[in-house]
């Protein structure tokens, strides 16, 4: 019993925070995040970060179709001819995509539709096709799934907290439920999209600082 | 030879792809049958009939009857004060696929009442179709010759269009106009039978 155990975990002990996966991983999360890090998917960002709601709802839609197009794609790396590869992503991706858009329309009829036509429009996110194109094409279905399982937390963090901060200074509440006291001033601006561009950039900027700490430029 | 197993693993994916979408859109329309309910909620909301959420099927039932011609669906009123009928009318909008429910006084030759039941066009411009305002600008319309949305609406057919979604107000004419050329074309047996 003891044999088999010993076999299993390495000598110095398995760390699950030195693994190749978890590195990937937290690479996803913090250094190439979607939003801060890469700039990629800023037009959805900006669209659905209004409610945090809506955010929650679009981050597991984009995590959930990029974690199974990084396993697709990655699985059949070796079989997807090298000139066609980028049409190869665009037709797993709009399956997946027009997949998750019926389920939801079910499952959540009313989340679907105050995203509107932006869950549809997963299909033009950067991320998948730049998780697909940078990493998932040359890299093991395990390595690729934590890339984008990486990538898809670091968009849902970001996604959450310009969501979090929108909702709380445009209606006062978070997830519906009002926080700040009524006489609290609603700045209306954050609720409209001009309004995701000043609290994106300062997000970024935040963000970037916290990145940067330390280093001399 | 590159070139040959090129279509090949393109058709192939192409072909798995279409055939889990297809099987994917069967099962969802089998469950969307549910959104009947809606529907049917919605129907009874604009002709201003009580209901409750629990006995929606009925309540609509005991108001309406359910014609299918062909792959269309019409509910005519069973008030016998009046001849109306409403229908679900689609067409694209500029960015979306606009469904609008839309309610028809044959007597009268007017639009009874109108309600967007999906849009996806630009929020605070063409978005704004869904507006009760605008909608209800709808009701009373002449559809004869045809319904128009204009800059100023003078005349009884004409309603004024949203400023700034001049595609997506056309959109919405252009739908609605063949809407309107379906159920004339199926008229007479809407209310022939609807007379019994």
């Amino acid at each position: 019993m003891g044999d088999s155990v010993n076999l299993r975990v390495p000598k110095k002990g398995y760390r699950l925070f030195k693994t190749k996966n978890w590195m990937v991983f937290k690479e996803g999360v913090w250094h190439n995040n979607p939003i801060f890090g890469m700039m990629l998917g800023l037009c959805s960002t900006l669209a659905v970060t209004n409610l945090v709601s809506n955010a929650l709802v679009m981050s597991i839609a984009v995590t959930l179709v990029l974690v199974v197009n990084s396993a697709i794609i990655s699985s059949l790396r070796n079989l997807i001819p090298e000139r066609v590869r980028m049409i190869a992503y665009m037709l797993i991706i709009s399956s997946l995509v027009i997949t998750v858009d019926m389920v939801l329309k079910i499952v959540l009829p009313e989340a679907s539709k105050a995203l509107g036509p932006y869950v549809a429009l997963i299909i033009t996110n950067c991320i998948l096709m730049g998780r697909a194109e940078a990493y998932a094409i040359n890299n093991t279905v395990g390595l690729s799934v934590s890339d984008a399982l990486g990538v898809g937390l670091g968009y849902t963090f970001s996604l959450t907290i310009i969501s979090i901060f929108r909702e709380l200074i445009g209606f006062g509440s978070i997830l519906g439920f009002a926080v700040l006291p009524d006489q609290f001033p609603h700045v209306a601006l954050f609720t409209i999209p001009p309004g995701a561009f000043f609290a994106l950039g300062t997000f970024i900027l935040i963000i970037n600082a916290i990145r940067n700490r330390g280093k001399k430029s | 030879m590159r070139d040959f197993r090129m279509v090949v693993f393109l058709l192939i994916l192409f072909s798995i792809c279409t055939l889990l979408l297809t099987g994917g859109k069967l099962a969802y329309d089998r469950a969307s049958a549910v959104f009947n309910r809606r529907l049917y909620a919605e129907i009874l909301d604009l002709y201003d009939y009580q209901y409750t959420e629990e006995t929606v099927e009925s309540d609509f039932a005991r108001n309406f009857k359910t014609l299918n011609i062909g792959s269309r669906v019409f509910y005519v009123e069973k008030n016998p004060e009046r001849k109306t009928v409403v229908f679900k009318a689609d067409g694209p909008g500029l960015w979306s696929q606009i469904e609008v429910l839309l309610a028809v006084d044959a007597d009268k030759e007017e639009i009874f009442g109108l309600r967007v039941l999906s849009q996806g066009e630009t929020p605070g411009l063409g978005g704004r179709i869904s507006e009760k305002a605008f909608q209800d600008s709808f009701s009373g319309l002449d559809i004869k010759p045809e319904v128009k949305v204009v800059k100023f609406a003078t005349r009884a057919n004409e309603v004024d269009a949203i400023s700034g979604a001049t595609k997506t107000s056309q959109a919405l004419e252009n739908l609605i106009n063949r809407g309107l050329e379906n159920l004339e074309r199926e008229s007479d047996i809407l209310f022939s039978e609807g007379g019994n």
